[in-house]
C-alpha cells in the first residue's frame, strides 16, 4: 500500500522521497507500476467486454497485453532518443516518470471502468462512446503525467525542451505500436470500431490515395 | 372434282429452293465473329451462401466498342477455361463460347454494352462451405496484355490471398504483373472506375500471364486467420515480459530494502540533534525495517 501511495504521489509530478531515491528503489518503483497497471488495465477490459462473458475473460489479458508490450515496444526508442539527445535528465528519472504515466493511464481506465460497464449495459449508443472516450481520457492523462513527471524531476539548470525528445519519441512510439497491436488484440469491444482494422482499416476509411 | 398435277410440283419445287436458301444463309451465319481485345476489366467478388458471385466489368477498346454500336459481334476469349462449377449468369448480349464442354469465352453483342465501352456480367463460383483451404480465383480475365483488376477484397475484411507464383509480384499495398508501370494501373483504375485503398486487395493481373500459370489460385483468408499468427506470438511476447517483470520485481524486493533503510539511517544521523525531524526519521525507519524484514524473510524462504 505504501508503495501504491509513493507512486501516486510520483505520477502527480511530487518530489521523491529521500528514502525512495536509490536505483534500485526506482526501478523497484517502475517494475511495480507496470505490474500494477497491469491489473487496473485488466479490470477496465473487463468493463469493457462485460456485455459478452467469453469478450470480458479474453479482455482479461488482451488489455494487459496491448499496455505492456506497447511500453515494452516504446521504451527502447525513447531510451535511444534520451541518449542521443544528451539531455541531464537521469534515465531512472525517464523510466519512472514513463512508468508513472502508464500507471496513471490505467488507473483512470481502472476508475472509469464502472461507468463503462454500466452503459454498455443499458445503453447501445452511450455505451461504445464511454468505452473509446475512456481510453482517450487515460490516453491525454498519461501523456501529462509522463512530461510533467520528467519536467519536475530534471535538474535545475537544465533547459525544459531538451528532454521534449525522447518524451515526443516514446509517446509516438507507444501510440503507434498501441494502434497496431489494439487491431492484433481486436474485439476488444463488443462493437467494431475505427481501431479495429489497425492502420489499413484508418488508410481505408481515409479517402483514397490515388484521388 | 379433277386435280391439276402441276401445281403441286411448283409448290414442292419453291419450298425446296426456299429451305435451301434459309439453310444456306444459316452456314453463312454460323460463322464465328471476330476475336477482340478488351482495354481493362475489373472483377468484384461478392461472398454468397454457395460461393462468390464475381461482378464482371470488361471495357472494350473503342474500335470494339465502335463494332458492337453498330451491331456486329465480337468475341472475346477468356485466359483459361471456366471450370465446372462457374457459371456465367446469362445475360442480354453476352453469350458463352463453349469449345470441349468448357466456356472458353463470350460472344458481344450491342444489347451487352451497357455504358460507353463497358460490358457488364456477373460469373456464379460455387465452393463449398466447410473444409477448402485454396480455391481457384474464378474472375474471367480475359486472354491478352491489358491490365486488369481482381478486387480480392470479399467483403467483411474477408480476403482472396492469391498466390502469387512466379509471374507476379507483392508490392505495398497491391499485386502486380511484373512490369505494370504506376501509369498502366492508374490508366487501369480510370477504365474501369475502380477505387483503390491500401488494403493489399488490389490485384493487377495481364490475362497472358494467368494463361501462363494455368489459372490463378487463392486462399480464403478470414482477419481472425489473418491476425492468428501475429496474435500467438504477441501472447508469448506478453507472457516473456510479465515473468521478466515478475522476477524483477523479486530480485529488487531486497535490494531497494537495504537502500531504504541506509537512506533512512542517513536521515537519521543527519537529524540527530533536531528532535522533530528525528521523531519523523524514527517512524518512517520503522516502516523500512519491516518491509526490509519481510523482504529478507520472502528472500530467504
Amino acid at each position: 500500500m505504501e508503495t501504491l501511495v509513493t507512486l501516486i504521489d510520483i505520477a502527480c509530478g511530487r518530489a521523491i522521497p529521500a528514502a525512495d531515491a536509490g536505483r534500485s528503489r526506482r526501478l523497484q518503483l517502475v517494475v511495480f507500476a507496470l505490474l500494477a497497471s497491469l491489473v487496473f488495465a485488466a479490470l477496465w477490459g473487463v468493463a469493457a467486454g462485460s456485455r459478452s462473458a467469453g469478450l470480458a475473460v479474453a479482455n482479461l489479458y488482451k488489455v494487459p497485453m496491448v499496455v505492456l508490450l506497447s511500453c515494452a515496444f516504446a521504451a527502447p526508442a525513447g531510451l535511444l532518443a534520451w541518449r542521443l539527445s544528451g539531455t541531464r535528465v537521469r534515465g531512472s528519472d525517464l523510466a519512472l516518470g514513463f512508468a508513472g504515466g502508464v500507471f496513471g493511464g490505467t488507473l483512470v481506465l481502472a476508475v472509469l471502468a464502472p461507468l463503462v460497464a454500466l452503459y454498455y449495459h443499458s445503453s447501445a449508443w452511450a455505451g461504445p462512446v464511454l468505452g473509446i472516450g475512456s481510453a482517450a481520457i487515460a490516453l491525454l492523462t498519461g501523456t501529462v503525467m509522463f512530461v510533467r513527471g520528467v519536467v519536475r524531476r530534471l535538474e535545475p539548470g537544465t533547459k525544459k525542451r531538451s528532454v521534449f525528445l525522447p518524451v515526443g519519441v516514446t509517446l509516438a512510439m507507444q501510440l503507434l505500436t498501441l494502434l497496431q497491436l489494439t487491431s492484433l488484440a481486436s474485439p476488444i469491444f463488443p462493437e467494431r470500431t475505427a481501431f479495429s482494422g489497425g492502420i489499413d482499416h484508418i488508410a481505408a476509411s481515409a479517402p483514397s490515395v490515388h484521388e | 372434282m379433277d386435280r391439276i398435277p402441276a401445281r403441286p410440283f411448283a409448290v414442292r419445287l419453291f419450298f425446296v429452293v426456299l429451305l435451301a436458301l434459309v439453310a444456306f444463309a444459316a452456314s453463312a451465319d454460323a460463322e464465328p465473329p471476330r476475336e477482340t481485345a478488351i482495354s481493362a476489366a475489373l472483377f468484384t467478388p461478392v461472398r454468397m451462401q454457395d460461393g462468390l458471385e464475381w461482378r464482371i466489368r470488361w471495357v472494350l477498346t473503342p474500335e470494339a466498342a465502335h463494332d458492337l454500336a453498330e451491331a456486329t459481334p465480337r468475341a472475346v476469349r477468356f485466359a483459361v477455361p471456366l471450370a465446372a462449377d462457374e457459371m456465367l449468369e446469362s445475360t442480354w448480349g453476352i453469350t458463352p463460347i463453349v469449345e470441349h464442354g468448357a466456356v472458353v469465352g463470350v460472344v458481344l453483342d450491342q444489347a451487352g454494352l451497357t455504358d460507353g465501352r463497358v460490358v457488364a456480367a456477373s460469373l456464379h463460383q460455387r465452393i463449398a462451405s466447410e473444409g477448402v483451404r485454396e480455391v481457384r480465383v474464378g474472375a474471367p480475365v480475359v486472354a491478352g496484355s491489358a491490365l486488369q483488376i481482381i478486387d480480392a477484397d470479399v467483403g467483411g475484411g474477408t480476403r482472396l490471398a492469391i498466390e502469387p507464383g512466379r509471374l507476379l509480384e507483392k508490392r505495398v499495398g497491391f499485386m502486380a504483373s511484373p512490369g505494370a508501370s504506376p501509369a498502366a494501373r492508374e490508366e487501369a483504375r480510370r477504365l474501369t472506375g475502380y477505387v483503390e485503398h491500401l488494403s493489399g486487395a488490389a490485384v493487377y493481373v495481364r490475362g497472358d500471364d494467368v494463361k501462363t500459370l494455368g489459372g490463378l489460385v487463392a486462399a480464403l483468408e478470414t482477419p481472425r486467420a489473418r491476425a492468428r499468427g501475429g496474435v500467438i506470438g504477441i501472447a508469448v511476447l506478453f507472457a516473456a515480459v510479465v515473468l521478466a517483470l515478475g522476477v524483477a520485481m523479486r530480485r529488487l524486493r531486497h535490494a531497494a530494502g537495504v537502500e531504504r533503510a541506509d537512506a533512512i539511517l542517513a536521515a537519521e544521523v543527519d537529524a540527530l540533534g533536531d528532535p522533530r525531524a528525528l521523531a519523523a526519521v524514527d517512524a518512517s525507519a520503522a516502516a523500512a525495517a519491516a518491509t526490509a524484514a519481510a523482504a529478507a524473510s520472502r528472500t530467504d524462504r
